[in-house]
């Protein structure tokens, strides 16, 4: 039984070792990729980007359900991005409250008789409509059909060649568009999809759609996820993109390519992870025809987002995460380990799957193996008290360096009593708040685990599908 | 054992993670104070800069330690003063040695100094810099040639014409897009460089010479494109279209009415949707004829440039609503509609 005990125990230590390894080169990748942006984002030519007739007009996509409060606001807001040309594609995903009544009313909708192209299939439109105020603007309404279905009508409707998937409640920065297409600019033929960093908005001061004063939030549980967050976006994601294994592409705001997201057949409507899984599909596609491609996350265009403030919240958003990652992993499991698929296959998916699907269960097993181990006597409590505080100065050290990061390059957080707060709360997350996040993960998992069989087999997507269905060029008035 | 490597590797860990705070704190205090010092000696020089640029009084000596101060103050005045006023304050720049020291800068080692010297000389708008710049286009790091180019297009020598154009021709190592900006920069004196790139052999160079020419609407390129749209490749073809649809003339339309013809729907589609550009009326019968098409496309810019074109287009979409395909009918109803509600608003 010791024995048994005594090598769990190696285990879940070789796994925190390597899990930790991981971090520290991700970190190192991420700090040098950071500096070299910071030199070169002087040298952009955004201005020239801005004023260019050759710059890429775009449309950006917005799915709303239920959003009557904010809907307004946030296409106020939208119309203030600093870009050339650029259309907002509105999907009232069947709101049940009064979303559609709030925009005919702000922006004078009018009903018209506008023919989609129905490239993707999509639930059935109600009816288009356009503003007699503003002239980029189209509401699509349309049965209730989930967000990527809301996203795939959204596409049927843009009319230009760059996508940009934003969530209703997202505040995007003025010039956060401009810079997130620069990589397009940059290399027109490989880029396929972009992204920038979403931040909590928790907190700051947000006037007129901008935000005017950022500040550490008040709500403890927010700042967690302030820190979290730029963990995530600063020291794990830019690494990711250095070494072209990317395929996070937040669902908050993303820019793609329509031609690619037309031939993968659109997003995926059978799963919560649609904006992962989309990417996924961009990559297999691309690495299956073996032509150059692409994916990169850029550390400074900011969406401002607000992080859940109480428990339940927060647990249901985790627990959507988790198993958006699980379904997408299950998904594009032929690609894991296939140097086929370059980079994603050999390094993003593995590390996925070994780190973050099983880390939770491992970390799960660990505390439980740990008390098991004390109360047993196989290790002593000095080494369980330096192992403990080994893992707590790691967790520390690597969102101390995140936090830094911000405000080496930035000085987003202004103040120094915001800095000091989010340094306390490096600590303080590694007491409760990672424990929670992994039960919630571990719980997540079985869920995916009892869902799978009601799936009974899933059929992947392929491009093939999406191939035809945009050969197959239908017209469709909506009704009206 | 085994524990004492633990307690290290713990003390390690903690001990970097608060000297990682210590030194951003100390970096962030420094960098104000850095901030601060600058902007006292842009106050101080603001007074002899404005003397400089409005009765060209030479500035006192600066010290070596307050030229970047200098520079920046310069770089402001520079996006606002043109001619005489601008050669001022670039000889006073001079005098104090900051030209000559950019000059040198091109050369540095790290890229991203040789880079910021590319863009400051840029925007200084220099002429005695523009031979350093064009060799700064064969620079090995993107970055530098890019500035370089943009710079060059800032300073709008003809000199620097031929030069952006071979960097179009070898689009391997630029962005293609960002010289076709920094040529279209330039103004009319691109047009005969860029004329000549016509007959070269990459297609996309040439793809990318026709769209410039089309951007920079110089009448000269009118018959260039003409050909073009009669004889280039499929790609080659759609884009004369577009372009000649923002050159506009007679010419240019009466070649896009024959290509509404076209065997190739991307090319109709242009042309279709160049004539709404061009606004003639004449054009509503060609258009009217060409809109009942198999492609949805050509459908749509038919119907959309034919309301571009008053009311003589409107007459036209009016009776295609009465037309026997029933696709045609929906999409003139569809424009109709659509312009009805902008009419409005």
């Amino acid at each position: 039984m010791d024995s048994l005990i005594r090598a769990i125990n190696d285990i879940v230590l070789a796994y925190f070792f390597a899990i930790n390894l991981v971090y520290t080169l991700l970190l190192i990748i991420s700090v040098r990729e950071s500096r070299q942006h910071g030199r070169r984002v002087g040298f952009g030519g955004y201005e020239v980007i801005l004023r260019s007739p050759l710059t890429l007009p775009v449309s950006v996509l917005m799915p709303a359900y239920n959003e009557e409060c904010t809907i307004v606001q946030a296409v106020q807001a939208l119309r203030l991005q600093k870009y050339g040309e650029f259309e907002i594609v509105v999907i009232d995903d069947g709101s049940t409250d009064s979303t559609l009544q709030r925009l005919v009313e702000a922006f004078d909708l009018e009903k018209v008789d506008r023919p989609l192209r129905l490239t993707l299939p999509c639930r059935r439109l109600q009816a288009v409509y356009i503003s007699r105020r503003i002239a980029n603007l189209v509401v699509v309404a349309k049965e209730n059909g989930g967000k990527a279905d809301a996203l795939n009508a959204g596409v049927n409707a843009a009319r230009f060649p760059l996508l940009c998937a934003i969530d209703a409640d997202a505040i995007l920065e003025r010039d956060a568009l401009l810079r997130v297409v620069k990589p397009f600019m940059d290399r027109p033929r490989e880029t396929v999809a972009t992204s920038g960093i979403v931040r909590v908005v928790n907190g700051c001061t947000v006037r007129d759609g901008t935000v005017t004063q950022v500040r550490a939030p008040r709500n403890h549980l927010a700042v967690l996820q302030v820190v979290e967050y730029l963990r995530a976006f600063l020291t794990s994601r830019t690494g990711w993109s250095r070494i072209r294994s990317l395929f996070v592409i937040s669902g908050a705001f993303g820019v793609f390519k329509k031609e690619a997201v037309l031939q993968v057949g659109g997003y995926r409507t059978d799963t919560v992870g649609e904006d992962m899984d989309l990417v996924l599909r961009l990559h297999e596609m691309y690495r299956d025809r073996q032509e150059r491609y692409r994916i990169v996350f850029i550390p400074d265009p900011v969406v401002w987002t607000e992080a859940p403030e109480d428990l339940p919240t927060l647990r249901r958003q985790r627990n959507r995460w988790h198993r958006g990652l699980l379904e997408c992993l299950w998904a594009s499991r032929r690609m894991i380990g296939r140097p086929k698929y370059g980079p994603v296959g050999l390094f993003g998916l593995p590390y996925n799957l070994v780190f973050e699907a099983l880390g939770p269960l491992v970390e799960v097993t660990g505390y439980a193996i740990l008390v098991v181990s004390i109360a047993r006597g196989v290790v002593g409590v000095h080494f369980v008290v330096l192992f403990f505080l080994l893992a707590v100065g790691y967790g520390v050290f690597l969102s101390v360096a995140a936090v830094l990061l911000d405000q080496a390059r930035v000085g987003r957080h202004g103040s120094r009593r915001d800095l000091a707060r989010l340094l306390v709360f490096t600590v303080v997350e590694n007491f409760g708040y990672r424990q929670l996040q992994a039960v919630w993960r571990a719980q997540a998992t079985f869920d995916f685990l009892r869902k799978k069989r009601g799936w009974g087999e899933m059929r992947r997507r392929g491009f093939e599908r999406g191939a035809q269905a945009a050969e197959k060029v239908r017209t469709q008035s909506a009704e009206g | 054992m085994k524990f004492d490597a633990l307690a290290i590797a713990v003390a390690v860990l903690y001990l970097t993670s608060i000297a990682l705070i210590v030194v951003t704190v100390v970096r962030g205090s420094l960098r104000t104070r850095r901030e601060r010092r600058h902007a006292r000696v842009i106050e101080r020089l603001r007074e002899p800069v404005e003397a400089c640029v409005l009765e060209g009084t030479p500035l006192p000596r600066v010290p070596p330690g307050d030229l970047d101060a200098l520079l920046e103050l310069v770089l402001r005045y520079t996006s606002m003063v043109r001619g005489r006023d601008a050669e001022r304050l670039t000889d006073c720049l001079a005098e104090q040695g900051v030209v000559a020291d950019l000059l040198q800068r091109l050369h540095a080692r790290p890229a991203w100094r040789r880079a910021e010297a590319a863009e400051v000389l840029g925007r200084l708008r220099l002429r005695a810099a523009v031979p350093s710049l064009v060799t700064a286009l064969d620079d090995p790091s993107e970055d530098v040639r890019t500035v370089a180019a943009r710079g060059l297009a800032a300073i709008r020598d003809p000199a620097a014409v031929p030069a952006l154009a071979r960097a179009l021709a070898d689009p391997s190592r630029w962005t293609l897009s960002l010289v076709a900006e920094n040529l279209m920069a330039m103004g009319p004196s691109a047009v005969q460089p860029l004329l000549e790139l016509m007959h070269g052999d990459e297609h996309n160079v040439r793809v990318a010479a026709v769209q410039i020419l089309g951007e920079l609407r110089d009448p000269a390129a009118t018959p260039a494109l003409i050909q073009v749209l009669r004889e280039g490749g499929l790609n080659l073809r759609a884009q004369a279209a577009s372009g000649l649809g923002k050159l506009g003339g007679p010419d240019a339309e009466r070649a896009l009415l024959t290509a509404l013809d076209d065997p190739e729907w991307q090319v109709r589609a242009q042309a279709a949707k160049a004539l709404g550009r061009v606004a003639d009326p004449a054009a509503a019968s060609g258009l009217a004829h060409a809109m009942p098409d198999d492609n949805w496309w050509v459908r749509v810019n038919c119907a959309e440039s034919l309301a571009r074109l008053g009311a003589q287009g409107r007459r036209r979409l009016e009776l295609l609503t009465r037309h026997d395909d029933r696709f045609v009918r929906d999409q003139a109803n569809a424009v109709l509609d659509v312009y009805g509600v902008r009419e409005a608003g």
